[in-house]
C-alpha cells in the first residue's frame, strides 16, 4: 500500500507544535493522577471505586483506537452508512452480560479473565486463556501503532521505525507510573477530544455542503443504508458481520477484553457497573460510530455534489479528490476545515489520542494478566505489596515494547486494513469466548471438557489457515456461493468447533472427576492434568449461583432491602476501629438500613471527582443516639481514611452496597 | 425443561436459517434487516429466558426487573430505528452526480 500524501511545509510545522503541545500535555495529566496509585488494586482495579459515568466516558477514548477514524472512515466512504453496521450490535448476548458475566466478576473479585478459568475450570485452562487473551492482547496493540505508524509516515515522511518508539516512551511514561487511575482520566479528556473533533469535522462537512437536508440527498441511495449489503459484497455483508462481528467480535470485545472489563472492575458496584454498560451500549457506542465513520460518508457526499454542480463546492474549498480511500478521513477534514493548520494540528492530536488511549488501556490489561497470572502465582507467589507494584510498571513496559515489535510483522501483512485486523482476531477468539460461555450458562460444563473444547477449538481453526475448505463450506451454508476473503467466517466456525468438542466431551465424560483418580502412562497422565479439578465446586461462578456469590463477597447473608444514601457527613479517625472497618450512630445506620457486617461505600461529597476519594467499608460498631453531633459524625479508621484518598475537613456521603 | 427449550431452540434457528437462506423474492436490503434481526432476536430472547431461568434476574428486586425492562426497550428502540432508518433511505430523492 502507499500511504504518502503531500502536505505544504507550513501545515506540517503547525501540526508538528500542537501535536507536541498535546503529548506533553497528556502525559503530565497522566502523571498527576499516578499519586492515587498506591498498590496494585490501585494500579489495575483503581481501588473499584469509581462512580459509573467516570469509566463510562473514558470508555468512549478506549473503544475508538487509533485505526478507528481511518478504517471506519474509509469503510464509511466505501459503503456509507453501514458503516455503524458493527458499533449497533452488540445487543444480542447483552442480557448474559450484565445478569450474569457482570455479577460473576464483581462479585468473586476476579482480577483477570483467566483468574476466572482457574477457579471455574483448572490451571491448564487458566494458562490456554492466558496464551489466548495475551495473544488478543498485543495483537491490538501492535495493530493500533502500526495504523498510526502508517498514518505518520504518509503525512510527516517519517519512517514508523523512528516515530512509534517515540510515542511509545511518552505512553509509556504515564501508564507505567499512574497505572488504571491514570489510564482513566487521561481517557475521559482524550474521549472529549475525540467527540470533539469528531463532530467539529462532520460540522464543517455539512456547512460546506449546505446543510443536512443537502448531505442526504446527495448521498448515493446505497450509501444511506444502516446495514451492511446482504451477501453482494464478500468483504462486507450483513451476514458476515452477524456471524463474525456481532456474535464472535462483540462477544470477544465484551466477554474476554481485559481492557475493557478492568473499566468495569474499577466501578464501585453491579448497579453502577451495568449503567456503564448500558450507557455505553445506548449511547456511547452509536455515536463513536457516527464519530468515526461519519467524514467517510460527507466524503461521498461532496464528490457526489462535486460532479452534480461540476466542480468545487463553492468558493473557498477546493476539489477534493479521493485516490486512495485509506485517507478519506484526513483529505476529507483538510478540505472541509478549509485547510487550516491549526484545526488539522487539533484533528491530527485527535488521531493521537484514539491511539494513546487504546494503547494504554491494553498495556495496563497486558501487565494485569502479567502479575496475576503469571508472575504472583507462579514466580513471586508472596512479596511485599510495593515488589508487585515495581513489577507492574516493569511488565506495562514490557507490553509495550512487544506490541512495538510486532509492528514488524504487520509492515509485512498484505490486504485492506479491514482483512489485516480480522485475520488475527477472528483466529484467536474463538477458544476463550466459547468456553467463556458454555462456563457461566452449564454448571456441569467441567475442567475436562473445557481445557479438550480449548485445545481442539485452538488447533482446528489455526489448522484452517492450511485447509481452509470447511470454513467455505460453513460461509456458503450461511452466507450462499461466494468468491473472496474469509474474513468473518473462520471465528464462526472456530465457535463451532470448539462448542461442539465441548458437547461431546461433556457427554461421553459427564464424571470427569473419576478422570483426576486415573493411573497410567503418558496419555492418561495427560488426562489426568486435563481433568484437574473438574469434580470441584464451582458455585458462585455460574449464572445460576450468583446468590451464593453475593454471599462470598459479604463474608455473610447479603442485606437486600434499600436504605437511603446519607450526605453532609463528618469524618473521624477512631483507634477502635481498623483497615476498612467503620463506625456509625443508629439513627444514620437506620436511614441507610444497615446493621453489623454489612458493606457501605463512603465518597468524598463532591460529586465530579468520580469516587475517586472513596472506599468500600464495613459496619463494625453502631452508637446509641446520645449526642446530637452524632447524626452527622462517622468513624474509621486511619487506614481507611488514608486508603480512601480523603480529605480532611471535606464532607462525605454513604451509600449502602449489601 | 432447559434442555428441552434449548434443543427446541437450535432446531428452530436452524430452520430459521435454511428459511432465509431460500428466500429469493425479498429484496436484499430489507433481507440485510431480516436477516439480522431475525436471527438476532431468537438468540436475545433465548439468553433472556435463560436468565430468568437460572434466577440471574432477581424477580424479588424491583431493580432487577427494572433493568431486564429497559434492555427490552433498547433493543425494540435499535431494531425500529434499523427498520425506520431503512425505509427512510429508500423513499427519499436522490440528487447526485455520481
Amino acid at each position: 500500500m502507499n500511504f504518502s500524501l503531500t502536505f505544504p511545509v507550513e501545515t506540517l510545522v503547525v501540526v508538528g507544535v500542537v501535536l507536541g503541545i498535546y503529548f506533553v500535555g497528556i502525559t503530565g495529566l497522566g502523571l498527576y493522577f499516578s499519586r492515587f496509585s498506591s498498590n496494585i488494586t490501585d494500579f489495575f482495579f483503581s481501588g473499584r471505586r469509581f462512580a459509573w459515568w467516570l469509566p463510562m466516558m473514558s470508555m468512549v477514548a478506549t473503544g475508538i483506537g487509533g485505526y478507528s477514524y481511518l478504517k471506519y472512515s474509509e469503510q464509511g466512504f466505501n459503503t456509507g452508512m453501514s458503516s455503524t453496521h458493527v458499533y449497533f450490535n452488540d445487543w444480542f448476548l447483552f442480557p448474559v452480560f450484565l445478569f450474569a458475566w457482570l455479577p460473576i466478576l464483581y462479585f468473586n473479585r476476579i482480577k483477570s479473565i483467566p483468574e476466572y478459568f482457574e477457579k471455574r475450570f483448572n490451571s491448564v485452562a487458566r494458562y490456554l486463556c492466558v496464551f489466548i487473551i495475551l495473544a488478543y492482547i498485543f495483537y491490538y496493540i501492535g495493530y493500533n501503532l502500526f495504523t498510526i505508524g502508517v498514518a505518520i509516515e504518509g503525512i510527516f515522511g517519517i519512517p514508523a521505525l523512528i516515530s512509534l518508539p517515540v510515542i511509545a516512551v511518552l505512553l509509556g511514561v504515564y501508564v507505567t507510573l499512574g497505572g488504571q487511575t491514570a489510564v482513566i482520566f487521561t481517557d475521559l479528556f482524550q474521549g472529549m477530544i475525540l467527540y470533539l473533533v469528531g463532530f467539529l469535522v462532520i460540522g464543517c462537512g455539512l456547512y460546506a455542503l449546505g446543510g443536512i437536508g443537502e448531505f442526504w440527498s446527495y448521498l448515493p441511495i446505497e450509501n444511506r443504508l444502516p446495514l451492511a449489503p446482504f451477501n453482494s459484497n464478500p468483504r462486507y455483508n450483513t451476514t458476515g458481520i452477524f456471524w463474525g462481528d456481532a456474535l464472535a467480535g462483540g462477544i470477544a470485545f465484551l466477554y474476554m477484553n481485559q481492557g475493557f472489563l478492568m473499566r468495569f472492575m474499577t466501578i464501585r458496584n453491579v448497579t453502577h457497573a451495568r449503567m456503564a454498560a448500558l450507557a455505553n451500549l445506548m449511547i456511547t457506542l452509536p455515536l463513536s460510530a457516527l464519530v468515526i465513520g461519519g467524514l467517510g460518508w460527507v466524503a461521498k457526499s461532496i464528490l457526489s455534489k462535486q460532479a452534480a454542480v461540476g466542480g468545487a463546492l463553492s468558493e473557498g474549498y477546493s476539489l477534493l479528490t479521493i485516490d486512495n480511500s485509506y485517507h478519506t478521513f484526513l483529505l476529507t477534514a483538510y478540505h472541509v476545515i478549509q485547510e487550516n493548520p491549526w484545526i488539522m494540528g487539533f484533528v491530527f492530536s485527535a488521531l493521537m489520542a484514539a491511539l494513546m488511549s487504546t494503547v494504554d488501556s491494553l498495556i495496563n490489561a497486558a501487565a494485569a494478566i502479567g502479575i496475576y497470572d503469571i508472575y504472583k502465582p507462579l514466580i513471586r507467589p508472596k512479596a511485599p505489596a510495593r515488589h508487585y507494584l515495581k513489577m507492574a510498571r516493569f511488565l506495562s513496559l514490557t507490553s509495550m515494547v512487544i506490541g512495538l515489535l510486532l509492528v514488524i510483522w504487520f509492515y509485512q501483512q498484505k490486504g485492506t486494513l479491514m482483512s489485516i485486523h480480522y485475520k488475527g482476531i477472528m483466529l484467536i477468539i474463538p477458544p476463550v469466548v466459547t468456553t467463556v460461555f458454555l462456563g457461566i450458562l452449564w454448571r456441569n460444563f467441567h475442567a475436562f471438557s473445557a481445557c479438550v473444547s480449548m485445545l481442539i477449538g485452538i488447533a482446528v481453526t489455526f489448522l484452517t489457515m492450511a485447509y481452509p475448505q470447511p470454513v467455505y463450506a460453513l460461509r456458503e451454508f450461511l452466507l450462499g456461493p461466494s468468491e473472496g476473503d474469509l474474513i468473518f467466517f473462520r471465528a464462526p466456525f472456530g465457535i463451532f468447533v470448539t462448542a461442539l468438542a465441548g458437547v461431546v466431551t461433556q457427554s461421553i465424560f459427564p464424571k470427569a472427576d473419576r478422570l483426576e483418580n486415573i493411573s497410567g502412562k503418558s496419555v492418561f497422565r495427560f488426562i489426568k492434568v486435563l481433568a484437574q479439578g473438574a469434580g470441584k465446586n464451582v458455585e458462585s461462578l455460574t449464572a445460576d449461583t450468583l446468590k451464593k456469590a453475593m454471599f462470598n463477597f459479604k463474608g455473610g447473608e447479603p442485606s437486600l432491602k434499600r436504605g437511603k444514601s446519607v450526605r453532609n457527613l463528618d469524618v473521624k479517625l477512631s483507634s477502635n476501629l481498623k483497615d476498612f472497618e467503620m463506625g456509625l450512630s443508629q439513627k444514620i445506620c437506620d436511614q441507610l438500613c444497615v446493621g453489623i457486617g454489612d458493606l457501605i461505600y463512603l465518597a468524598d461529597q463532591r460529586w465530579y471527582l468520580g469516587g475517586i476519594r472513596s472506599g468500600h467499608f464495613k459496619l463494625k460498631e453502631i452508637y446509641p443516639d446520645d449526642k446530637e453531633s452524632d447524626e452527622h459524625i462517622i468513624y474509621i479508621a486511619e487506614e481507611g481514611h488514608k486508603g480512601s484518598y480523603l480529605v480532611s475537613g471535606r464532607k462525605v456521603f454513604l451509600d449502602k452496597n449489601f | 425443561m432447559r434442555w428441552a427449550t434449548s434443543s427446541l431452540f437450535i432446531i428452530l434457528f436452524l430452520i430459521l436459517l435454511l428459511l432465509k437462506r431460500g428466500v429469493h423474492f425479498i429484496d436484499p436490503v430489507w433481507m440485510s434487516v431480516f436477516y439480522f434481526y431475525g436471527l438476532g432476536l431468537p438468540i436475545y430472547i433465548y439468553v433472556s429466558y435463560l436468565m430468568v431461568h437460572f434466577e440471574a434476574v432477581n424477580w424479588a428486586s424491583r431493580v432487577d426487573r427494572i433493568w431486564f425492562y429497559i434492555i427490552h426497550i433498547g433493543i425494540i428502540c435499535v431494531c425500529s430505528i434499523h427498520v425506520g432508518w431503512t425505509w427512510l433511505a429508500l423513499n427519499s430523492p436522490y440528487q447526485g452526480g455520481l
